[in-house]
């Protein structure tokens, strides 16, 4: 049976927020695929088909030309469906979503600095 | 392709605020998010693939769309459904109503059995999704909206 959206997502920001920090944009993104295809792996049966992305009913990472630029030198943005998601080049990462500017996830790099103080 | 899209809905809903997320990677997605009170319907545009339209919910990370298009007409057809009509569900008859507003040819209909009974007994729920060459629309099977 798999487990709601709701429920794979709180575990999916459980874990993230509670990983070890990473130093790099490239650590800190692959620490979010990781992790989300860990607990989509666990808590559902949706096979993992990226090109079924569209239509299969699974969470993905952000596809890596989804990638913009932000203005600030340090921090890269990914957009999904219904959230942006902010990197920086000290591993930090937060995630907000599109329409209420909620922030769901906001954890430091290794040095301890979040996305805004970069 | 997704400057004109942008351009005909911009045009035909003037009462609704719209946020343009463009794509800087040629393969990747654009984002048309259009607000609409206190709802977002956001349109993906990505090349090769089409359109999807995403009805709000952010229980999800990384999801694809709701309903997928692949023809612009429909695209729009459903999202005037959406936006002015408040059919945020599609029933077999806004489906028909859909492909009214871009086929000529009458799409005709079958009654076909209704397994929700069987499921609902054993605690499921029943989805049903609707594949065609111009798009993939999951057709609501509840109460009327």
């Amino acid at each position: 049976m798999n487990e709601s959206k709701q429920k794979r997502l709180q575990i999916f920001f459980s874990r993230l927020f509670n990983a070890k920090p990473v130093d790099t944009t490239e650590k800190v993104f692959q620490l979010l695929t990781h992790i989300l295809n860990e607990v989509e792996n666990e808590f559902t049966k949706i096979p993992f088909a990226p090109s079924l992305w569209m239509t299969d009913g699974r969470m993905y990472a952000p596809q890596t030309d989804s990638i913009r630029s932000t203005g600030n030198e340090n921090i890269i943005r990914y957009r999904n469906r219904s959230h942006n998601t902010y990197i920086g080049n000290n591993g930090s990462i937060k995630i907000i979503t599109v329409k209420d500017r909620i922030v769901l996830l906001d954890k430091p790099g290794l040095d301890g600095k979040k996305v805004e103080d970069l | 392709m997704f400057d004109d899209f942008v351009k005909k809905v911009q045009a035909k809903f003037l009462h609704f605020t719209f946020e343009i997320d463009k794509a800087e990677i040629e393969s990747g997605s654009s984002w048309l998010d259009i607000f609409a009170g206190n709802e977002v319907i956001t349109v993906e545009y990505r090349p090769n693939l089409g359109f999807g339209i995403h009805k709000g919910k952010s229980n999800d990370y990384g999801n694809g769309p709701d309903e997928v298009f692949r023809d612009e007409n429909l695209i729009i057809a459903r999202l005037e459904a959406i936006l002015v009509a408040h059919k945020t569900d599609i029933r077999l008859k806004e489906l028909q109503e859909m492909f009214g507003e871009t086929h000529t040819a009458s799409h005709e209909t079958k009654v076909m059995p209704q397994p929700e009974n069987f499921v609902k007994s054993h605690g499921g729920s029943l989805e049903i999704k609707a594949h065609f060459e111009e798009c993939d629309v999951p057709i609501s099977i509840g109460p009327t909206n």
